[in-house]
């Protein structure tokens, strides 16, 4: 992106003037700047060129067939034969409109992609931020621990304890130090992860933006599970490979019943002498016209076992659409439940849990200004509050992954299922549905 | 009512004001405050005296159990049991072979009963519930009659659910005059119950479950700051009357700037050939002491118990012993780690000021003095020996010039051939 190239540029200028302000990328950016950059999706929407050329190619006329023959009977030296395959032209519509079905199965895979590309993004973006704040919360809880460590420490060097307290809170804050490096890791995760999800070369620099509150109720769109069916692109996609398979299997039936026809004209020149009767003389030679229709009569092969096989594919996608149906309206309540809960979730840790464990950090410290408790439990007290930050922090996380996970459903995708990194790139003809459809 | 007047006014006629309309409301009979023939009233710091009538002769008096909103120190209150709203009771003063009725209202939400320790009474008096009388129930009104035989200082507490109803502060003195002086008159006579409580800081009810972990020691149940201070004038003969009904502890009561002989016990008269001088009186559980002095040199001198933590106002115990550590990187980092974090306790306890602390609670604070804070509290207050008592009770005594402790001058150091020593 344009911002990474000029960032060395403003590293300079931040030599002489303060950081420029609003470096930062929100998750509406990420989103954009992924739908734009993303190379899974822009591989996918390469690939769509394989059902639009399928689709051209079933619109072209079947080329005529021209045979030039110089047979061996004395007085006849040339024969031209040009011949038509009819069959093929009475069909080509039904083609067309079949191949088009496929085409625009292939173009609904792609909107799904593009909107479960969106939901990625966001949930990455989100488990950043909470990657984030865990990684400063650990960091301060380790802040914590090495209080409670060199309080330790310094009773143990004063004579006042045995080694034992010191000894223990030695423990303690190297235990946490695990902590900090598996947040780190985290960190690392979430951020490449974006940073692939927004097809970036190198790591992502901004600072992400400040993380808004918590909407006071859940964001859960009225209708959501009708509107989730009814929009449904993988449900689209695979209704339109269903009418391609229909097409295609009444355009077997046809086939199997026309007889295979062609049609040709035939002309000769005849060598030598010429006739008593006939042309006038041309000089030596002369042109004879004739024509025909070759017909191979469906007796035996109607192509039934074709029919059969395109029927039994048009049931299968039938069934398929219904339980994909099924299965939408199912992840969507599913999310609208979840979305509910880790609202409500998120925000009993925001105004209960959290404000209960300060108001324990604020009465420990009076206690401890009362000199009736040693720092010991006062740390424990601030721990107690970060671990309900922590906690707090991984819920609006979660509630707005589920937010987003309702908002991709009601929009069509099917979130959870999103671009596949390894399959993505390939794209059949009968198979459009390939990457959104299967169970 | 300013307990500095009652104080001044010697509590004769005031102390009977102030609880006799509720204690004896429709009686005929006339009030009768009992002072001891050419003596003094007893005056009990921060309590009262019982309001009395004699009726055709007998003196009459009302004693209510009750729960009670206690104050122990400014900042400081909680639910107690008491008599006739306050803890201590009422100080019950009797005459030697008077005949005494006392009527005993429970509004405790349990039985209880009146115990007279250290009188001799007719044994169905005695007050053992049980033992010599049924309980008070809840609602019921007892009567008492019998007639002190024997002067003295006594007590009383209940003797129903003793270990709960006397460590949520039922206790009181009852003091029994001599029908004829007796011994050297005093000027002052003053009545202090020590008494240990179990509150936990930012708590309102005391536990009487406690058995060592007393955290709050009091006289006549207020704790330093909250106790009001024994005026007196030099040259005067004074007498201090010390019960100990606490539930656990015996106190060592010091006494600065004097020598006391002790007088009295609940058990009579010492014999002056039994008396020596001392300034300490080992005061135990269920046992009065008197003490006799006369206050010859002025100042503000401290009277406290002497059990350094019985001199100290809710002290936790759970806090790591500081002295000596460095806690100097802590201390940075604390303040990061916990916003409002403040240091304390490392060169020792004194020196420690305001610092927010829990609701309701009386922890390790300092009383503003002439010299700066006064690191003491509970068992804890000042005898004011001063040449005229009534001039200036509430303020601080005033040294005449160059007899205060201060900065030794280095030239004098010299002089004297005083170093200081190598740091
Ligand atoms: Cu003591």
């Amino acid at each position: 992106m344009n911002r990474h190239r000029i960032r060395p540029l403003l590293l300079t200028l931040a030599l002489l003037s303060p950081p420029a302000a609003g470096e930062t990328l929100d998750v509406d950016s990420a989103v954009r700047r992924a739908l734009a950059e993303n190379p899974t999706l822009r591989a996918r929407r390469q690939a769509l060129g394989i059902a639009e050329g399928r689709s051209r190619q079933a619109g072209l006329l079947p080329n005529p067939e021209l045979e030039i023959e110089r047979p061996a009977e004395k007085g006849r030296d040339l024969e031209l034969r040009l011949g038509f395959d009819a069959t093929s032209l009475l069909l080509r519509k039904g083609r067309t409109e079949a191949a088009a079905k496929d085409l625009a199965a292939a173009k609904a895979g792609i909107d799904s992609a593009a909107i479960e590309l969106e939901f990625e993004v966001r949930e990455a973006f989100h488990t950043l931020e909470d990657a984030d704040r865990r990684l400063a919360l650990t960091r301060d809880a380790l802040d914590a621990a090495a209080a409670a460590r060199e309080m330790a420490e310094a009773l143990l060097a004063a004579g006042n304890t045995s080694a034992l307290p010191a000894k223990a809170a030695i423990a303690e804050h190297e235990s946490l130090h695990l902590a900090e490096r598996d947040a780190e890791v985290s960190r690392t995760m979430a951020l490449e992860r974006l940073t692939r999800l927004t097809g970036l070369d190198a790591p992502l620099v901004e600072e992400l933006a400040e993380a808004g509150d918590l909407p006071e109720t859940p964001e859960i769109p009225a209708s959501a599970v009708s509107r989730a069916v009814a929009g449904s692109f993988a449900v689209a996609s695979a209704q339109r490979s269903l009418e391609a398979a229909t097409l295609r299997a009444r355009l077997t039936r046809r086939e199997g019943r026309l007889p295979d026809t062609s049609v040709f004209v035939v002309s000769s020149r005849s060598g030598g002498e010429p006739e008593a009767h006939g042309s006038p003389s041309t000089g030596g030679s002369a042109w004879t016209w004739g024509g025909g229709v070759s017909v191979r009569i469906p007796v035996f092969d109607r192509k039934q076992g074709d029919v059969a096989g395109r029927e039994a594919e048009a049931v299968s996608l039938r069934s398929e659409i219904d339980a994909l149906s099924r299965a939408v309206a199912s992840e969507t309540r599913e999310a609208e439940h979840h979305t509910a809960s880790a609202h409500a979730r998120a925000r009993h840790l925001r105004d209960v849990v959290l404000p209960a464990r300060r108001a324990v950090l604020e009465e420990t410290l009076l206690h401890y200004n009362a000199m009736q408790i040693g720092l010991f439990p006062l740390v424990a007290a601030r721990r107690s509050v970060i671990d309900a930050e922590l906690l707090e922090s991984a819920a609006l996380r979660d509630y707005r992954i589920a937010a987003a996970r309702l908002a991709a459903l009601v929009a069509g995708g099917r979130p959870g299922r999103g671009p596949d990194t390894t399959a993505m790139a390939s794209l059949s003809g009968n198979d459009a549905n390939g990457a959104n459809g299967g169970h | 009512m300013d307990r500095r007047s009652f104080l001044n006014l010697g509590g004769l006629a005031t102390g009977a004001a102030l609880l006799g309309g509720r204690a004896l409301a429709a009686s005929p009979s006339r009030k009768a405050p009992v002072v001891a023939p050419g003596g003094v009233a007893v005056v009990t710091p921060n309590g009262s005296s019982l309001p009395t009538r004699l009726v055709r002769g007998v003196r009459v008096g009302h004693l209510v159990a009750e729960s009670v909103e206690h104050e122990f120190a400014p900042g400081l209150s909680a639910e107690a049991w008491g008599y006739n709203g306050g803890t201590p009771g009422p100080t019950i003063e009797l005459v030697e072979g008077e005949r005494v009725r006392i009527y005993v209202t429970n509004r405790l939400p349990e039985p209880t009963s009146v115990h007279w320790h250290g009188l001799v009474v007719p044994n169905g008096m005695d007050g053992v519930s049980g033992l010599t009388q049924k309980a008070i129930p809840v609602g019921e009104t007892y009567l008492y009659e019998f007639t002190p035989r024997r002067a003295g200082t006594y007590m009383y507490h209940p003797h129903y659910d003793e270990m709960t109803q006397i460590a949520l502060g039922m206790v009181g003195f009852l003091i029994v005059h001599p029908r004829r002086p007796e011994g050297q008159p005093v000027d002052r006579d003053f009545a202090l119950m020590t008494h240990e409580w179990s509150l936990p800081v930012g708590a309102r009810r005391p536990d009487p479950l406690a058995m060592s972990d007393f955290n709050l020691l009091t006289f006549n149940s207020r704790a330093f700051p909250g106790t009001e201070p024994l005026v007196v004038g030099v040259g005067e003969r004074v007498r201090i009357r010390l019960g100990n009904l606490g539930p656990m502890d015996h106190h060592p009561i010091h006494l600065h700037g004097l020598s006391f002989q002790v007088t009295a016990t609940d058990g009579g008269t010492v014999p002056e050939s039994a008396r020596y001088p001392e300034t300490t009186a080992l005061v135990p559980v269920g046992a009065t002491r008197v003490l006799e002095f006369v206050a010859d040199e002025p100042g503000d001198w401290p009277m406290h118990c002497h059990m350094t933590h019985h001199a100290m106002t809710q002290m936790g115990h759970g806090t790591p012993n500081l002295i000596g550590a460095d806690t100097s990187a802590v201390d940075a980092r604390m303040r990061r780690v916990v916003p409002g974090y403040m240091t304390m306790g490392t060169t020792g306890m004194g020196g420690m000021m305001e610092m927010p602390v829990p609701a309701n609670s009386l922890p390790m604070r300092a009383t503003p003095g002439p010299f700066g804070p006064i690191e003491m509290g509970g068992m804890f207050t000042i005898l004011k020996v001063r040449e005229n008592p009534l001039e200036d009770p509430d303020g601080w005594y005033r040294h005449p010039a160059g007899t205060v402790a201060s900065l030794a001058d280095p030239a004098r150091m010299k002089a004297d051939g005083i170093q200081e020593p190598e740091l």
